[in-house]
């Protein structure tokens, strides 16, 4: 059992071992902070404004999409938990049926429907700002992770109703749904709430950024980066950046490039970092509140 | 075997209802596509039709406009608008998209319907094997990270980090290997983590990247599907080796060392073979009970490996693949064959989730007393 017996640490690789969440948080931002004075030193300007507007989207579009997601799947697991503890069977059945139906629809394929609805609407004229088009499509992404959520609350429900603790607050006459929202998910599943937001906002990331690059490769014809907000997806579908990735394989040959693709091809260099590098840090920091707290 | 009735009456409800409802979208698009298409006035498509004039030809079109001006056609007040009307609706035949694609969007036919099935089967192939690949592959990166956690083996860069603490630079400089290990798997998980189609454009200038040989390595490392199925079995195995069951089995002897190859402890073998290759210790029973739990989670793993190939084959533009064809048919608006393309993925997440359901009640009754 010497995996559970750390032995004492010096302070750098102790807060690797003990608070990873932090450290990779710490690491993200960093990255980022870095990422952005590269380009300040090396990318033209209206390239970099591009970029930065990507980044707000995205990250901006995928903390959207995570409060909604936690707000659907509060509502659903408390629908559900009602429904089976007034014995409404058959309401119960069809609401399973349905969120059932829904997990078995690939993400991505729920979300390019969801997207040809977005894109509808943003050419009929019903979504006009920036704003309007991120929540749409948050929406999307929402519908298609809100499960996880739906998930994790109903299973601390259960865990909690299997000990005597509920049944001690029902006998003090605290009502059923403050038992639930404060006692059961407020006070004492706040650390899986947040480990699951962060695990969410990553897959959010990663959907969003699919989408976007599927969407402005595949079917172009309609939507342009004009009338969707621009993300890091569909700024790595763009020519010019999907050029300097393909510089990443000439590098790999001719390692005479390697020096200029830090330079020279920055643009696409760094949006693909973005997202990969996010990616990363949000699975370790999700990670690493896992394990903090034992989750 | 009266588990696999139980199980295709579970899903086959789910099929018929999706099916039905997608058969309703089909209409209602058709019906709404028909309705969209802009209708030529009648009036004005019987000047399109003369055969003896050429409206492209402006000798042409001023001799109908004299025409026109000397027999006066009934309804027709000025000359000079019916004349834009036409040229417009002339224009109009090659300018419109929705007449671009040669007015006749394909629709779902039989001939079109046969012609998906030859995707369908690449799509099923590279799938099926995708899905094992990933499995096999998942499971052996989890009981290593497990048994490397076990062994209370640090990151490199950990290892490396309180080397520099206790024997400063000296110690920096002779175990410089650990940093590059450190970087090398940093470089490793940057890979594990990427989208397909970061990947795939790296490669693309020396691999074909279009070909199922590329497609499936392709599919089992990137996404973050590999790692994400690999640490859900690596949390499921730490949570069971946490259980008192499992140290009940330590105290009374049953052999519990996680070193490799030593007296009591464990083959390297066990990372392929983890119920054969560790015969006679405690971690067999981890990993069992570890692996009952995992079998459920094989749906939401199939679902993301759908979502995984689905990216690769329409972000590469991969012709003649299931899903590049479905967004060229959303692309040209030819929603009836998009559908079905959508509903034959349906099908194959149905498929696997009655499979999956079908294995763990058989594992389940492996351990089931009763039984």
């Amino acid at each position: 059992m010497q995996g559970e017996r750390p032995g004492p640490r010096a302070p750098l690789s102790g807060l690797l071992a003990e608070r990873k969440d932090l450290l990779w948080a710490i690491l993200w931002l960093g990255g980022m902070a870095l990422t952005w004075v590269w380009l300040g030193l090396y990318l033209n300007a209206p390239a970099r404004i591009l970029v930065g507007a990507a980044c707000v989207h995205t990250f901006s579009g995928a903390v959207a999409a995570v409060a909604v997601a936690l707000v659907i799947g509060w509502g659903t697991a408390l629908l559900l938990h009602f429904l089976e503890s007034t014995r409404r069977r058959s309401a119960y059945l069809a609401v399973s049926f349905v969120l059932n139906l829904l997990r078995s629809v690939p993400q991505i394929v729920g979300m390019l429907i969801g997207y040809v609805i977005v894109t509808g609407l943003t050419l009929s004229e019903a979504l006009t700002s920036d704003a309007s088009r991120i929540l749409a499509t948050s929406l999307v992404t929402a519908l298609f992770v809100f499960q996880e959520v739906v998930d994790l609350i109903r299973e601390r429900i259960r865990h909690f109703e299997s000990l005597e603790f509920v049944s001690a607050l029902l006998v003090c006459g605290i009502p059923s749904r403050v038992i639930i929202n404060r006692e059961i998910l407020l006070k004492n599943s706040m650390a899986y709430l947040v480990q699951k937001s962060v695990a969410l906002f990553g897959r959010a990331i990663f959907l969003i950024c699919s989408i976007d690059f599927i969407v402005s490769v595949g079917l172009s014809a309609e939507v342009s980066l004009s009338n969707l907000p621009v993300t890091l997806g569909s700024m790595l579908a763009k020519l010019d950046s999907k050029q300097d990735i393909l510089a990443i394989g000439t590098a790999l040959t001719d390692l005479s490039v390697l020096p200029t693709l830090f330079v020279e091809h920055l643009q696409g260099i760094s949006v693909a970092f973005l997202i990969v590098y996010t990616l990363v840090c949000v699975y370790r920091i999700a990670n690493g509140l896992m394990e903090r707290y034992r989750l | 075997m009266r588990l696999l009735p139980a199980v295709v009456l579970e899903h086959l409800p789910a099929v018929l209802i999706v099916g039905l409802a997608l058969v309703a979208v089909s209409a209602l698009m058709r019906r709404n596509e028909a309705a969209s298409r802009p209708r030529v006035d009648p009036r004005i498509e019987r000047y399109l039709a003369i055969d003896s004039v050429d409206l492209a030809n402006p000798l042409d079109r001023a001799l109908l406009r004299d025409a026109l001006g000397v027999f006066q056609p009934s309804g027709v007040r000025d000359i000079d608008s019916l004349m834009h009307v036409v040229e417009d609706t002339r224009l109009a035949r090659f300018t419109d998209p929705s007449r671009k694609t040669g007015g006749g969007r394909a629709v779902l036919t039989w001939e079109s319907g046969i012609a998906i099935i030859p995707m369908y089967a690449v799509f099923l192939l590279v799938y099926f094997t995708v899905i094992v690949f990933t499995y096999f592959a998942a499971r052996a990166l989890a009981v290593w990270k497990f048994i490397a956690w076990k062994q209370g083996r640090a990151s490199y860069l950990r290892r490396y980090l309180a080397i520099v603490e206790s024997k400063g630079l000296p110690g920096a400089i002779s175990r410089a290997d650990l940093l590059v290990m450190s970087v090398v798997r940093g470089i490793a998980s940057l890979l594990l983590f990427a989208p397909a189609y970061v990947i795939a454009y790296s490669f693309r200038t020396s691999l074909d990247t279009g070909s199922i040989l590329f497609l499936i390595p392709l599919a089992v490392i990137s996404n973050g599907i590999l790692i994400n199925e690999a640490n859900h079995l690596y949390t499921l195995l730490v949570a069971e080796s946490r259980k008192g069951y499992i140290q009940t089995a330590i105290v009374k002897g049953l052999a519990s060392s996680y070193e490799w190859d030593a007296p009591g402890g464990l083959r390297r073998a066990t990372l392929l073979f983890p119920v054969r290759g560790a015969r006679g210790h405690v971690f067999r029973d981890i990993y069992r009970n570890a692996r009952l739990q995992f079998i459920p989670s094989m749906k939401e793993h199939a679902a993301f490996v759908v979502t995984g190939i689905v990216i690769i084959e329409m972000a590469l533009n991969i012709k003649g693949h299931l899903c590049y064809a479905l967004l060229q048919h959303m692309l040209f608006r030819e929603f009836d064959l998009a559908i079905a393309i959508i509903f034959s993925i349906f099908l194959t997440v149905k498929l696997t989730e009655a499979c999956v359901d079908l294995w763990q009640a058989l594992e389940t009754r492996k351990y089931d007393n009763a039984g």
